[in-house]
């Protein structure tokens, strides 16, 4: 968690999954220039540096994009989500490099602005095998790099995670730009059965497991519980809930996570302040609720983040029946101090 | 995710699934994976067929009318060199005149007034022979 944007979670682990990026990163460099030496060795360095960094480039993006629903429907892949902004603006860096010397090998020998020439070059807008795909790729670019400048805490706090993450979504479309960027781009130069398998298998890939866990998603948000006169909401027996953990429920269409601590029984809204992650599928660490994300932490009686941070997430109010929780869907305002029931 | 971010996510794939696919579909379509031996096939030339080579790269036919020779070239693989101009060999076995430009997997058809010995293929660019052949 950090305070007025320091970076005071530069921990260990972070170093090492930046160092396993940079290391992954270059090995694939090597290798792809090394295949390209042996098997095509009379392309020219400046192709050679455009195929390395694009094809880099697309692979880190499929690799990010199914990093989140793979922890949806998985939790064992909570670790790799943990430092994704980190990927997000390696895979930028690849694609700038991509881009900056596709426009300078390209667009630069005439007396045209490069950047007015990658619009203009090929007109052929209105055919779909002959699209000028580069402008798909600088479209791309423009919306990675927004993402990239942005990705920091500062941005984060001052959007809202609301808005934050809402923009950050914008990453689909400039996938689906890099997609069509790839497909047509490649096949207006070589039509081959592999380069499209292996295109179509990542979409496959991507698109399927993104909508596998939005079904899964909408199929417990249309979970109903038992409601008693008073309109609490019946939800589980106690022993349903593991030490230090939390079940998720649904109510009134929000996801409340409910935490067994200490002999006690407290209820918090499941959304993280920090990125929206998933707060009931992380547990109590030193009495605190924490976020299986990015470490955030909240107190479990009051939804309150320990100072000196602020974070506030909503409380409920529970109630204990004949070994069954009970909950009120109303939500009380965040950081509200609620007794939690003691077992 | 809250609820209507969630539901935003979801409504966003489907949209993208559903487009790109059709995209997808539709520009795959249009290109041709497996090129019809019937674009190589020699009915079409004009002319007497003299000559005719077939490589895996290109097919190269000379034929002939009453007026011209004709050099009919029909490049089967991109081709790696940025310029790839079209020269005949004349009679010292040496760069000719200019019988015309190669510029992708297209078939050709360059007509010369004297019978065509042969052809060599150069990139202006780099300065270098990428192909010759002899009849």
């Amino acid at each position: 968690m950090g305070l007025d944007y320091k970076l005071v979670l530069w921990n260990k682990h972070k170093k090492r999954y930046d160092k396993i990026i940079a290391l992954s990163m270059v090995t694939y460099l090597v290798l792809f220039i090394m295949l390209t030496v042996l098997l095509n060795p009379e392309g020219t360095a400046e192709t050679l540096i455009i195929r390395a960094f694009g094809s880099l480039a697309v692979l880190m993006l499929h690799i990010i994009l199914v990093i989140g629903p793979l922890s949806r429907l998985n939790p064992q892949f909570l670790p790799i989500l943990y430092n994704r902004r980190h990927l997000g603006v390696s895979m930028f860096l690849a694609a700038l490099i991509h881009g900056a010397f596709a426009i300078i090998q390209f667009h630069t020998l005439g007396n045209i602005n490069p950047i007015v020439s990658v619009f203009t070059s090929n007109m052929d807008y209105g055919s779909l095998t002959n699209f000028p795909f580069q402008v798909l790729g600088f479209l791309a670019l423009l919306i990675l790099f927004f993402m990239a400048s942005t990705s920091h805490d500062f941005f984060l706090k001052n959007l809202s995670p609301k808005i934050w993450k809402g923009l950050h979504m914008m990453v689909y479309v400039a996938y689906a730009l890099i997609l069509l960027h790839v497909f047509l781009g490649a096949f207006q130069q070589e039509t081959s059965l592999p380069t499209i398998g292996i295109m179509l298998m990542g979409f496959i890939l991507v698109s399927g497991l993104h909508i596998t866990a939005a079904f899964k998603e909408t199929k417990i948000d249309r979970k109903t519980g038992e409601v008693d006169k008073e309109g609490w909401l019946k939800v589980c027996e106690i022993n349903e809930i593991w030490e230090n953990r939390a079940k998720i429920f649904t109510v009134d269409k929000e996801r409340v996570a409910i935490f067994k601590y200490q002999g006690r029984l407290s209820a918090i809204h499941n959304v993280c302040k920090h990125q929206g992650g998933p707060l009931g599928e992380g547990k109590i660490v030193d009495g605190c609720v924490t976020c299986p994300w990015h470490g955030y932490q909240y107190l479990p009686q009051n939804g309150q983040s320990p100072p000196p941070f602020t974070e506030k997430v909503a409380t409920y109010e529970l109630r204990m029946q004949n070994g069954w929780v009970f909950i009120n869907p109303t939500a009380l305002p965040e950081g509200t101090e609620v007794e939690p029931i003691k077992l | 995710m809250d609820y209507r971010l969630r539901k935003r996510h979801k409504r966003m794939w489907v949209v993208l699934i559903s487009v790109l696919a059709i995209l997808l579909f539709l520009s795959a379509k249009n290109l041709n994976f497996f090129p019809s031996t019937e674009m190589l096939q020699v009915d079409k030339i004009e002319g007497n067929v003299v000559k005719e080579i077939e490589n895996a790269e290109m097919k190269v036919v000379l034929s002939n009318t009453s007026q011209q020779y004709l050099l009919n070239i029909w490049v089967k693989t991109p081709l790696k060199s940025t310029s790839s101009v079209v020269y005949e060999i004349n009679g010292k076995g040496k760069k000719g005149a200019v019988l015309g430009q190669l510029t992708g997997k297209e078939s050709y058809v360059f007509p010369s007034r004297a019978i065509i010995n042969g052809f060599m293929v150069v990139d202006e660019i780099k300065n270098q022979q990428i192909l010759r052949l002899e009849f």
